[in-house]
């Protein structure tokens, strides 16, 4: 008893630490110097993202990467079937969809890689926000809209963080949650 | 690089479909609402324009929810769907956060000004519509009734109407006659020592959609009658103001006072008939003593309000907003003149940024740090009887800046800042 309460403490300092580790991803070095990233099942777990996939309704995974770089994954639970309806979009257009009939294949299927990025070997500098949305059609049309009108406006900025946040922002929809992460990655 | 917009269109383009060629739809069999306790259940699903037995896609259930945390009487609304009694039917859950009974208003931004400014203060926030202070108490009565009593105060950016503070007592029908409009009838006192008797206020509200709602509101207000005594004479005092007026609002925005995300365009159509008697010195006749006067003032206007939220994160958010009024003012008499006809008008292109400053549930309201920028102009295009004005400027322009701390609860909201006017 007096051991746990000397390390009762120490583990409520790092705790946060501990938690923060656990929704680190993963960044793996691909052929073709293709990066990709393994997101951390931890995130699933979170309160406001647990709340959203649970409402029937779709819940958005959108990541945006430095230097150039983004991917998408919609999650939605049917709630008539008990599965899963999930769709991916790597950064070069790969789209996947499936129902997955339970929630440890859910787990399994979201870890695996997601082709995120191409960089220039040796070491690229990643930096990767991930904004959860609840989905909505019609907001996303407009970001589509609207990225298609500005395209030209932004070729200067391109790559910019600046860009990747509005194609998050402009979907009309409170982020559930946002992350970032940075990381060096080696290219062979 | 352009594989890199390419890929960015892709993925936004994905949005087009959600699970196939169609987004998803959902039969909504019932709607449940959870978690009330003062609000009734038929009043919040009756504001969320959602019909038991239609179909809905997600953005339309999403545009619902965002209505519904527009309430001022909510501070979130959750949507879920569980199963309904057969297949491919739903039941809606909709669980809410209701306000506290007792709320309040309170905007405490004092703008502090060099010398050389002439103009005076437009308050430049568009997602509120009366600044300074609001507080009362709220019973919902009826199933669909609010009853309201507290201090509400009335400030526009519109030279030519009167502000004032009142003690108002009022009731809001929601769902008229299973129209889905609304209307609200508050008698109002203003708080000021020659105040005059209860003053009535009509508001009646038609939503067109989801997002779009039409108010026309009238207001009878006598906001001074007494009579002054100075050097042995007697004086009737009296200041009242008949105004009508009629806005169509699109509102997509997320919260009703510190908005986050979305669009607000409001366009307001007034008109204003204003009396005023009273006395003065400044006479035919130097040195004559106060004489009395009479004031007749007639103004037709028009307020432009368009805002633009953007959420960069979870916890930061910029905004754009362009607020813009005309008008003609017919002032007949005046003192020194038999008439005077002016045309002010104001332009406000504002800028901010705000800060979530704790990471916590929405459920518990916001906590935000804001920062403002605004350019505001302001002309008076004087047609006849200039010379009541006399030295001040027809056309001014300012530059403010303000920092302050807002925090949204299920209390009401409070706002402390400070801001700063430069004269350009």
């Amino acid at each position: 008893m007096g051991a746990l309460n000397r390390v009762a403490p120490l583990l409520l300092f790092l705790a946060p630490l501990l938690i923060r580790a656990q929704t680190r991803p993963t960044f793996i070095a691909q052929p073709g110097r293709v990066i990709a990233i393994a997101l951390p099942v931890s995130l699933l777990n979170d309160s406001g993202i647990a709340r959203q996939l649970g409402s029937g309704l779709t819940t958005v995974f959108l990541l945006a990467a430095k230097p150039r770089g983004s991917a998408r994954v919609d999650i939605r639970f049917d709630v008539w079937d008990e599965v899963w309806i999930v769709r991916r979009l790597d950064f070069d257009g790969h789209d996947e969809r499936q129902r997955i009939t339970s929630r440890d294949a859910l787990e399994k299927w979201w870890s695996s890689p997601l082709r995120l990025l191409t960089g220039d070997p040796p070491h690229v500098s990643v930096d990767v926000t991930l904004t959860v949305l609840p989905f909505s059609a019609a907001e996303s049309e407009d970001a589509r809209a609207w990225i298609s009108k500005s395209a030209g406006s932004a070729e200067s900025g391109r790559g910019s963080p600046l860009v990747a946040a509005v194609i998050g922002t402009t979907l009309n929809a409170k982020p559930i949650r946002s992350y970032r992460w940075q990381s060096e990655v080696q290219l062979k | 690089m352009s594989r890199f917009v390419l890929s960015i269109l892709t993925i936004a383009s994905i949005a087009f479909a959600a699970f196939g060629e169609e987004p998803p739809r959902f039969l909504i069999e019932r709607i449940e609402v959870r978690n009330t306790h003062r609000v009734s259940a038929d009043l919040i699903k009756s504001e969320s324009l959602l019909k038991e037995g239609t179909e809905y896609s997600e953005p339309d259930l999403s545009a619902a929810a965002a209505r519904l945390t527009r309430l001022p009487f909510l501070l979130s609304a959750e949507f879920k769907l569980e199963k309904g009694s057969s297949r491919g039917q739903y039941v809606l859950a909709i669980v809410v956060t209701e306000t506290k009974p007792f709320f309040y208003l309170i905007d405490a931004q004092p703008t502090l000004w060099d010398d050389s400014r002439h103009t005076l203060d437009y308050d430049s926030d568009p997602a509120i519509e009366s600044k300074d202070a609001a507080l009362g108490f709220r019973w919902f009565v009826g199933g669909r009734g609010v009853v309201y009593i507290g201090t509400t105060s009335r400030r526009d950016r519109d030279v030519f109407t009167s502000d004032y503070t009142a003690i108002a007592i009022g009731y809001t029908q929601y769902d008229l006659f299973g129209t889905r409009a609304f209307a609200s009838i508050n008698l109002r006192r203003p708080i000021d020592e020659h105040a005059g008797r209860l003053s009535p206020q009509v508001v009646v509200g038609l939503p067109l959609t989801t997002d779009q709602t039409l108010t026309l509101d009238y207001e009878d207000t006598l906001v001074q009658n007494g009579t002054d005594h100075i050097l042995g004479l007697s004086f009737r005092r009296k200041e009242a103001e008949r105004l009508m007026s009629l806005t169509w609002a699109y509102d997509t925005t997320n919260q009703p006072f510190v908005p986050t995300r979305g669009t607000l365009i409001r366009v307001t159509a007034l008109h204003s008939t204003h009396d005023h008697t009273g006395y003065t010195f400044i006479g035919a006749f130097p040195d004559a003593g106060p004489e009395a006067f009479r004031e007749h003032l007639e103004g037709s206007g028009l307020d432009v309000v368009g805002a633009r939220y953007w959420e960069l994160s979870d916890r930061n958010s910029v905004n754009a907003a362009v607020l813009a009024g005309w008008a003609n003012v017919d002032q007949n008499p005046a003192v020194f003149v038999p008439r005077v006809n002016y045309h002010p008008a104001y332009q406000i292109v504002r800028g901010g940024w705000s800060h979530d400053l704790w990471k916590g549930d929405p459920r518990s309201g916001d906590s935000r740090l804001e920062v403002v920028g605004a350019l505001q102009s302001q002309q008076r295009d004087v047609r006849e009887g200039g010379i009541v004005f006399g030295t001040t400027p027809d056309n001014t322009r300012s530059l403010l800046t303000s920092v302050s701390w807002v925090r949204r609860s299920s209390w009401g909201l409070l706002r402390l800042g400070v801001g700063y006017s430069w004269a350009l």
